[in-house]
């Protein structure tokens, strides 16, 4: 028999009230997918399990105004699917529809990827891009919000406070001029159900008067122990006119800048490849209207 | 502490461990073995079964988390002591080897089924990603489930 005491709060002021409680043993439950892992792998026997996937009125992707509110207990396979993911922020469809095996992704949700907080995490370098923040619920019953990039501080760690739980991500509502991709090279002898190996969300401004990118994000993934703005990437984007050549300068840029953050490490050196390839694939598809 | 819940349409209610699995509550507690472990952490997909209508892996819902829901094995997919069409599609295509991924296999198609009814060879191959056949048999598995859609969900 375990020791562990599980509490599955019905509504938001029920958590917040188990989070009161909260202590160094307390561990969050949402869809369970790397939680139950690592307390097998680690033999944890006992604490206290905080299940938030039966708070209510989680569940909902909405558009408020100019923020897209996403819940926490939104599964990727909701995501993946929802008309105002896929036709808003199309990456984030993207990357939802390519997070693990369909199992993993009708259970796993942001809120578990954002607070283990790895390096190949799928969702926080296109949350980045998107300039998402994250609802935050303490147990004093008050809430806050913080940028993603202020909750994800390092491989494994986060702002996040023993009495804090993710109630929601925000993101703002994209300009009509916005255009999204995401893409990731994974591991392994698999074509799906990979880790990623590198990734990249692009999400740029497209003036289709001008014919220029007015504005663009590129955000890798899995190269670096956090996800980061390739800047000069970002850069050579704006105020171009998306061509084959730039495509190819784009592909080189994002190669020099993997190669800064792998810091020489052989392991990594793919990784050289496989972003050039990413970036050459997801700037066809966002401009292939136009080039 | 108390676990009420629905599995194969039977209301079940039973005192589990928190750190009891739904893999653990159906195997070692209501003697459904049919549902198999292979790898414990979401690669394999051999412990698929279908909760609230969508596949998930048995292995990674805590018993607890079942609360409420309802719980299909492959126990429940014969109706009326008839095999489920994709079952016999299964054994009719020769889909099934050792048959150790066959039980995750077949809940994974049917969540897919009950979802899609006429699903493309792409929709197949992704929704049976997350299984595993060791046996290497996936053209035929393809295939079953492919017989049983075009069928209209039938399959003699």
């Amino acid at each position: 028999m375990s020791n562990f005491v599980f509490q599955a709060p019905a509504t938001v002021a029920e958590l917040a009230g188990c989070l009161a409680e909260a202590g160094p043993g307390t561990r969050l439950l949402g869809g369970g997918t790397d939680l139950i892992i690592q307390l097998r792998e680690r033999g944890i026997q006992d604490g206290t399990l905080i299940d938030l996937t039966r708070v209510a009125g989680l569940d909902t992707i909405t558009l408020d105004g100019d923020t897209i509110k996403i819940g926490a207990n939104v599964t990727y396979t909701d995501l993946a699917e929802h008309p105002l993911i896929t036709g808003l922020v199309p990456c984030l469809g993207e990357m939802a529809s390519q997070v693990g095996s369909l199992q993993i992704r009708n259970s796993a949700r942001l809120p578990g990827n954002i607070a283990n907080a790895s390096p190949a995490g799928d969702s926080i370098a296109t949350l980045m891009a998107l300039e998402a923040s994250v609802l935050i619920l303490n147990g004093r019953g008050e809430t806050c919000t913080r940028t993603i990039e202020a909750v994800v501080t390092g491989i494994g760690k986060t702002s996040l406070a023993p009495d804090e739980a993710i109630l929601a991500v925000h993101l703002p509502r994209p300009r009509a001029t916005q255009r999204s991709r995401y893409g990731k090279f994974g591991m392994g002898a698999r074509s799906q159900v990979v880790i990623a190996n590198v990734s990249l969300t692009l999400v740029v401004d497209y003036d289709p008067g001008r014919g220029l990118i007015t504005g663009a994000q590129a955000v890798l993934g899995s190269a670096a122990p956090l996800a980061y703005h390739a800047r000069q990437a970002e850069a050579l984007l704006t105020g171009r006119r998306p061509t084959p050549e730039l495509a190819r300068e784009l592909a080189e840029t994002l190669r020099r800048e993997v190669e800064t953050s792998i810091k020489g490490i052989a392991m990594f050196m793919h990784k050289l490849n496989d972003i050039q390839g990413l970036a050459l694939d997801l700037f066809a598809h966002l401009f292939r209207d136009v080039m | 502490m108390l676990l009420e819940f629905k599995v194969n349409g039977i209301a079940r209610s039973l005192e589990v461990d928190p750190a009891q699995r739904l893999i653990d509550v159906l195997r070692d507690q209501l003697d459904l073995t049919g549902t198999k472990e292979g790898c414990g952490e979401g690669e394999c997909g051999a412990c698929t079964v279908i909760m609230g209508g969508r596949a998930v892996n048995a292995c990674l819902v805590l018993g607890l988390q079942a609360q409420g829901q309802e719980v299909v094995t492959i126990e429940g997919l014969a109706q009326d002591g008839q095999l489920d069409p994709l079952q016999k599609a299964f054994m009719a295509e020769g889909a099934i080897q050792c048959g150790f991924c066959s039980p995750g296999m077949l809940m994974s198609s049917k969540a897919l089924l009950l979802r899609h009814p006429h699903p493309s060879e792409e929709q197949i191959r992704s929704a049976i990603a997350g299984n595993l056949c060791r046996c290497t048999g996936y053209q035929k598995i393809v295939k079953a489930v492919q017989a049983v859609a075009q069928a209209g969900g039938r399959h003699e």
